[in-house]
């Protein structure tokens, strides 16, 4: 038998896991374009001008598909989760309502004077411009950030059973995880921006290719991610121990690998769990290490699964490895963006081959740190859909399952082959790489300083 | 006197679908057209002319959506499953028109494959939305607030002809705005596929209020404003503008044509809408016992009324700065037009 809960619920995972890729680059590109487009405004330098058109159009690619992949979303809620619809309408409707007012609307009716607005309107105006739709992404993101932390941390509401009712609108938008996770969002995004440009910068150095534009992009984009990948690591520790194991402990321990309570805990490595018999088969630790990450000292107890209830438990297994993914990849990029100090202060950063590659392969590492959180997210708060209150079963709607698994058939050839098209294009335009030439003379010849440019010259040497 | 929140929120619904019915309208209709132009120039320049504009235009379908979703959470919940297929296949349509856009531009050879998913995908959008609009004047099955009846329901031949209707209606609207934007034989052809799909809508309108007593026998015995006179009204005035529309489409004048064609869809809308009202899931659910609690609906209401002018504002704003004909060679040459000819 098909069932449709199982197959809505793939059809979710496969069509917001696309989506949220497109999103993360805008919002994190968006923000480099409005860092770009002001240091043109203020130094003059026609290399930032190469450096905003030849993003920008990578920018457009990813916007598009941001934009129909979102538009799927905004109706999926009704088509496989009706009865989830029927119930947290009132409160998640006006919220996505908002945003789409506040956000979309912003970041579409600017988006053409971005793209398209060149030579017809004023430089500063242009500017303003892609200031806005930075500021769409932003709201865009806090909004459903607000929305599905909501889902998460429910608050501000009480429940008939049947429909959930908004009581204290402040409780329930600024619920208690909304402020991390929101910030844990946008700095992903800005890391996974940040990676992007660096990597193809570091590909280009490499190859010896667009040289001026490479050593500028790359060390910009290396010094936004050293401001924000120690972040991220602080707000990461203290959005897991502080905010979500107070709410949803079981979501913690899955992602620990424990299902006892363990003092002195190890830090699982590698783990195959039996959720039937609730122990793990297998398990490869480093010993203590659980306790230090977790508790500052050798001695903290880890919580296990078996604590929490089996009907109230997610997958350990899915949970576990996607959080594993992204920690040891965020810790990886961590440790990047903090020798890219380091080879700045020697004045090294265009000079060191194996950094380079490092940086290259790195270039998808934002992504798939996103998704892995996500991951840990959405499949930590199973088996419901509004933490503790609504579950997943319940949440479906009352369509068959041959339906869906026809949806679903399509929504894999479409999307596919639209990332095999999109894929392909990027690639060329990378390949093709920035205008070489000018696009209009130079008002001012020299390189001012700007941001992180300090030693620039010399390591040109 | 008390404000009819049910009632004001379904205004602003109607304000945003009116929105996405004209503006989009005018996308999907140049995207339909495109493959009835033969030279490619010419279809840069169609693109070109919507490609500022669209993805603004389809905005207003999210805010529909996302309205059901806050204001008429039940409706939502009861039209969305009903309409599984369509709107699947709608949602696909819109992905392929929406990227096609993008990806059409970053390739010479393989431009005509995206065309012809740029003008699929519009047409595909088209169709789907007139079947969900066949689909809810036929009426949808409910039982204990929730979608009572197959995904199959909505594919009634009755569909394909509102289908039609609608397909047409975006064609009417594609070409004359293809007329504001273009000059020489572009305008030309517009002006000629304008009047076509203007006779298109007369034919399709005529072959719904025909068949509706057949095929639709639920809106004769269920709309409380359906009757002969009414019916006959309705036609005589599609029928009326159309010859408005022809009449402007024979004279100098290229902006005129799409005055009439908005106010065609208009009447198109307002017929549709007032032979399903007061319901919103016809014929079982009004809107008033659809409605959100009192304190969802408030907080959309008031974000509607504060933020839309600034909206309306500023889309207009970039309109203008878009306004005018548009040129066969793009002005500004950026890396996205600089493609060398082998790619």
């Amino acid at each position: 038998m098909l069932d449709p809960v199982l197959l809505s619920r793939l059809q979710f995972a496969f069509t917001v896991s696309f989506h949220i890729v497109f999103p993360t680059m805008s919002i994190g590109m968006a923000a480099f374009l409005v860092l770009v487009e002001y240091l043109y405004l203020k130094t003059g330098d026609e290399l930032y001008e190469r450096i905003y058109k030849f993003w920008s159009l990578i920018f457009a690619l990813g916007f598009g598909m941001g934009v129909v992949s979102g538009l799927v979303m905004s109706f999926e809620f009704g088509t496989n989760f009706s009865r989830f619809a029927q119930a947290v309408g009132p409160v998640i409707g006006p919220i996505i309502g908002l945003e789409v007012m506040s956000a979309f609307f912003l970041e579409a009716g600017f988006l053409g004077i971005m793209l398209f607005g060149w030579g017809r309107v004023g430089r500063k105006l242009h500017f303003a411009a892609t200031c806005l739709v930075s500021i769409g992404t932003t709201i865009s993101a806090s909004f459903i950030m607000a929305a599905n932390s909501w889902m998460q941390t429910p608050a501000g509401v009480t429940f008939d059973g049947r429909t959930f009712h908004v009581v204290d609108w402040r409780a329930a938008f600024l619920n208690p995880s909304f402020p991390y996770r929101a910030a844990h969002m946008l700095l992903a995004a800005w890391i996974t921006g940040a990676f992007l440009v660096a990597g193809v910068s570091a590909w280009y150095l490499r190859q010896g290719r667009h040289l001026d534009f490479a050593r500028r992009c790359y060390s910009l984009a290396l010094g936004v991610a050293s401001i924000a990948l120690p972040l991220q690591l602080y707000l990461g520790d203290v959005l897991a121990l502080d905010v979500m194991a107070p709410h949803q402990i079981a979501k913690i321990e899955a992602m620990e690998g424990f299902w006892n309570t363990t003092p002195n805990a190890p830090w699982n490595v590698l783990i195959l769990p039996d959720q039937k018999a609730q122990r793990n088969r297998f398990a490869l630790a480093v010993p203590y290490l659980g306790s230090i990450l977790v508790g500052k000292n050798l001695h903290t107890p880890i919580p296990g699964l078996s604590e929490t209830p089996r009907d109230r438990q997610p997958i350990m297994w899915i949970v576990f490895y996607s959080f594993r993914l992204m920690f040891l990849l965020g810790t990886l990029m961590f440790c990047a963006a903090i020798y890219s100090i380091w080879l700045r202060w020697r004045h090294r950063l265009y000079m060191s081959q194996r950094f380079q590659h490092l940086i290259m392969w790195l270039t998808p590492s934002g992504f798939v740190c996103v998704l892995g959180g996500w991951f840990t997210a959405e499949t930590g708060r199973q088996p419901y859909t509004v933490y503790g209150l609504l579950r997943t079963v319940d949440s479906v709607s009352p369509v068959v399952g041959s339906t869906v698994l026809t949806s679903l058939t399509l929504f894999v050839l479409v999307y596919g082959s639209l990332l095999v098209a999109f894929l392909t294009l990027v690639y060329r335009a990378l390949v093709r790489g920035p205008v070489e030439r000018p696009l209009r003379a130079s008002p001012s010849g020299t390189v001012r300083r700007a941001f992180v440019h300090e030693h620039e010259e010399e390591a040109l040497v | 006197m008390t404000l009819d929140l049910p009632l004001a929120w379904a205004l602003v619904i109607g304000f945003a679908l009116t929105m996405y019915v004209i503006l989009d309208g005018f996308d999907l209709g140049v995207g339909m057209l495109l493959l009835t132009v033969g030279n490619e120039v010419d279809r840069d320049i169609m693109v070109r002319s919507i490609a500022p504009v669209w993805d603004g235009n389809e905005t207003w379908l999210v805010l529909v959506g996302a309205g059901l979703l806050g204001g008429f959470p039940s409706a939502y919940g009861i039209a969305l499953p009903a309409f599984y297929l369509p709107l699947i296949v709608m949602l696909l349509s819109l992905a392929l028109r929406g990227t096609a856009f993008e990806f059409r531009f970053q390739t010479r050879r393989r431009r005509w494959i995206w065309d012809a998913a740029f003008s699929a995908g519009s047409l595909g959008a088209a169709l789907c939305q007139g079947l969900i609009v066949g689909a809810l004047l036929t009426g949808v099955r409910v039982r204990d607030s929730s979608f009572a009846g197959s995904a199959l329901d909505c594919l009634r031949p009755f569909g394909l002809l509102t289908a039609l209707t609608v397909a047409s209606a975006y064609m009417v609207l594609g070409a004359t705005w293809l007329m504001i934007r273009t000059t020489g034989t572009l305008a030309e052809a517009s002006r000629a596929r304008a009047r076509a799909a203007g006779l298109s809508v007369i034919f399709a309108v005529l072959a719904v209020v025909g068949s509706a007593p057949r095929l639709a026998p639920q809106v004769m015995a269920k709309a409380a404003i359906w009757n002969p006179v009414s019916a006959t009204l309705f036609v005589a005035s599609v029928v009326g503008i159309c010859g408005l529309l022809q009449n402007s489409l024979r004279r100098a004048s290229d902006r005129i044509p799409f005055a009439w064609a908005m106010i065609l869809v208009l009447l198109v809308e307002v017929a549709f809408v007032s032979t399903v009202w007061p319901f919103i899931i016809p014929y079982e659910l009004d809107f008033w016992h659809a409605a959100s609690a009192e304190r969802s609906q408030m907080v959309l209401l008031v974000g509607a009324v504060a933020i839309l002018p600034f909206v309306l504002a500023y889309s207009a704003y970039s309109y203008f700065v878009f306004r005018g004909k548009v040129a066969s060679e793009p002005e500004e040459v950026s890396a996205d037009t600089a493609l060398p000819e082998s790619v």
